[in-house]
């Protein structure tokens, strides 16, 4: 009995010590997206169950997007051939000025099973990470839009923060004006497109795309579209509000460029 | 039996129920139901599964779940009140609004969303209370 009271200060500064090397260790991202990859299957099973019940009640709605789809693809293969034939002109006459092949882009699917814990929405996990070829920086995208970047990446599992993030910026250009500026993440409107010139010429409706400036984002990634213009705080330049086309809250599955 | 709820919670949170803050309810209630320092731990332990699954810099979500769990158990302390739905919903809506409120002072980042999700993790509050005490 005297020597379990002995030991009590002991045994406490042993858990006490261990409960910082624990919480520090927590604060190095490396373990903390390590920690990450155990909960990989349940969160894929829970995640998975949610969406094939959900495709389950919404049987109707789908069946009928599907033939509504059916009907564009018609539609979409008579302008498939004009734009073959257009991508073959410009291969010839790239080749003919001596232009480089640019390298084609290489996709990796992912599925998305979990959500920032906060239910703020702007970082999504993946299931997929080094061991799939998905690393640190790598553009993620959804359908025609980008989605984010890949901000962590476990052997198997790997977080993306979003375009909606307050920390994402992306260097974009105006589609019909091409006008630059800086694509930041904004937790109450969105995405917001700074530092546009007071003569730009942006308007509602406006595509966004990536510029590829920065060389971490492909040139010509759909980012959304212009919803309104106005002046900044500082009166020095315009701003845009941007609807992001990609449905970031929504978001099921995605593709990681390589 | 409690870190299995806590475990499933963090599960459904970060998948499915995207739109309420399970965990924040149930560090409440252990402060509630169990005094600060119960609120403090299951805060801290809380804080540090949810440092998992978010990009928050590491160590905040453990100090802002531990605050919320002291404070719950501190509030019981001081604060006479007669447990029933109102009580368990009126704690829990109060709780979840001050959090992201201190939330977006410290951080900037407001979304109008944490009202509805104040609101709808509140009306579950009572059922989960009811649940994990069980």
């Amino acid at each position: 009995m005297e020597n379990s009271y002995k030991n009590l200060p002991l045994r406490k500064l042993l858990i006490f010590a261990a409960c910082i090397i624990l919480i520090s260790q927590i604060f190095s991202s490396d373990f903390r997206i390590k920690i990450l990859n155990v909960f990989r299957t349940p969160l894929k099973l829970v995640s998975g169950s949610y969406y094939a019940l959900r495709d389950v009640s919404n049987f109707k709605e789908i069946r009928k997007e599907n033939r509504l789809l059916r009907e564009n693809l018609g539609n979409l293969n008579g302008k498939f051939v004009d734009l073959e034939e257009t991508r073959i002109e410009n291969k010839r006459l790239r080749q003919l000025l001596g232009f480089r092949e640019t390298e084609k882009m290489k996709f990796i699917p992912a599925m998305v099973i979990a959500r920032e814990a906060l239910g703020l929405g702007d970082t999504i996990v993946i299931d997929k990470g080094k061991a799939q070829g998905v690393y640190k920086g790598m553009v993620v995208i959804s359908g025609s839009g980008l989605a984010g970047r890949v901000h962590e990446s476990g052997r198997n599992i790997s977080r993306a923060i979003l375009i909606t993030h307050p920390d994402s910026v992306v260097g974009g250009i105006v589609q019909r004006t091409r006008d630059e500026g800086a694509i930041e993440g904004n937790m109450s409107s969105g995405v917001i497109m700074k530092y546009l010139e007071l003569d730009s010429d942006v308007k509602e409706g406006d595509k966004i795309i990536t510029s590829g400036f920065s060389g971490v984002f492909e040139k010509g990634i759909l980012i959304g579209e212009v919803i309104s213009v106005e002046k900044d705080v500082s009166g020095l330049y315009l701003r845009a509000v941007v609807e992001p086309e990609v449905d970031l809250r929504r978001l099921e599955e995605a593709l990681v460029i390589r | 039996m409690v870190i299995v709820w806590i475990i499933i919670l963090a599960l459904l949170q970060v998948t499915v129920v995207r739109d309420l803050n399970l965990l924040l309810v149930l560090v409440i209630l252990a402060g509630l139901r169990k005094g600060p320092e119960a609120g403090l731990l299951m805060g801290a332990l809380i804080g540090m599964l949810v440092s998992i699954f978010s990009s928050s810099n590491p160590g905040f979500n453990l100090v802002f779940y531990s605050a919320s769990g002291l404070l719950a158990g501190l509030v019981s302390l001081q604060v006479y009140y007669k447990r029933n739905f109102y009580t368990d919903f009126l704690f829990s809506y109060c709780g979840v609004m001050l959090f992201y409120f201190i939330y977006f002072i410290l951080t900037g980042r407001f979304s109008s969303i944490i009202f509805s999700m104040a609101f709808c993790s509140a009306i579950f509050s009572p059922v989960l209370f009811r649940l994990v005490e069980d």
